[in-house]
């Protein structure tokens, strides 16, 4: 299938390619399907793509290029739809948002994949160290 | 809005499986405990809304995180290969 976007305007989708967040996101029930993209210029920076909203573009990267040491606590009940055979083999995304010159983190609402059956879902950690704007040092190469 | 009185220890049940209980009272501050199914998701309103809207606002943002280059050659990014960094370490 052809994708249209608004960052990378129209590309060439396969099915396997596609995330499925079968409870969507956190406040967002209906952003569902999506497409994870490798940025062209920054090896860090993963783009999740909606498929059913052209103009919805989250940057994200890797938790483990951010932070060691972050820990996410949840209920296997709470990831379930996620068909996970084992926690730790969840990957986890955070959402890159831009505080006036300085990049921030989501640590507060991270996403967690599925990589083996491309499912993923929002959860919300309790942790009250953890922030919806965590200020973090990224090697950003982008412009 | 369904308005119900309650006293410290009484339960209101929400269906046939959520059951939330009010456990304690102190002046203003009540606290209440929640029973649900694991795959119930329970939060803090303002912490869900918080949540709901940075996630809008870095979806929508005018000034992300890279300047929009026009069509480029993005390509479909396997997160598999995450995990096998994740094995490897």
């Amino acid at each position: 299938m052809r994708l249209a976007t608004r960052r990378f305007g129209e590309i060439d989708v396969e099915e396997d390619d596609l995330l499925t967040f079968p409870e969507g996101l956190v406040g967002l029930s209906r952003h569902k399907r999506f497409l994870l993209l490798q940025d062209p210029e920054s090896k860090q920076l993963l783009w999740l793509q909606s498929v059913d909203f052209p103009e919805f573009t989250l940057a994200t990267v890797p938790s483990q290029q951010v932070q060691l040491n972050y820990h996410i606590d949840v209920h296997p009940e709470e990831i379930r739809c996620l068909k996970l055979d084992n926690k730790s083999e969840a990957v986890v995304l955070l959402i890159l948002n831009r505080v006036n010159e300085q990049f921030a983190v989501n640590l507060k609402g991270p996403l967690l994949l599925n990589p083996h059956r491309m499912l993923g879902k929002q959860v919300v950690l309790n942790d009250p160290d953890y922030e919806v704007r965590n200020l973090v040092a990224i090697d950003a190469t982008v412009t | 809005m369904l308005v119900l009185s309650r006293q410290l220890d009484e339960s209101i049940m929400i269906g046939d499986e959520i059951i939330v209980t009010i456990v304690d009272i102190k002046g203003d501050k009540v606290r209440i405990g929640i029973a649900a199914p694991g795959d119930v998701p329970v939060h803090r309103q303002e912490v869900f809304e918080t949540i709901q809207r940075e996630t809008f606002e870095a979806a929508y943002a005018e000034s992300q995180v890279a300047e929009d280059s026009g069509p480029t050659t993005a390509r479909p990014f396997n997160p598999r290969s995450l995990s096998d960094l994740a094995g490897n370490n």
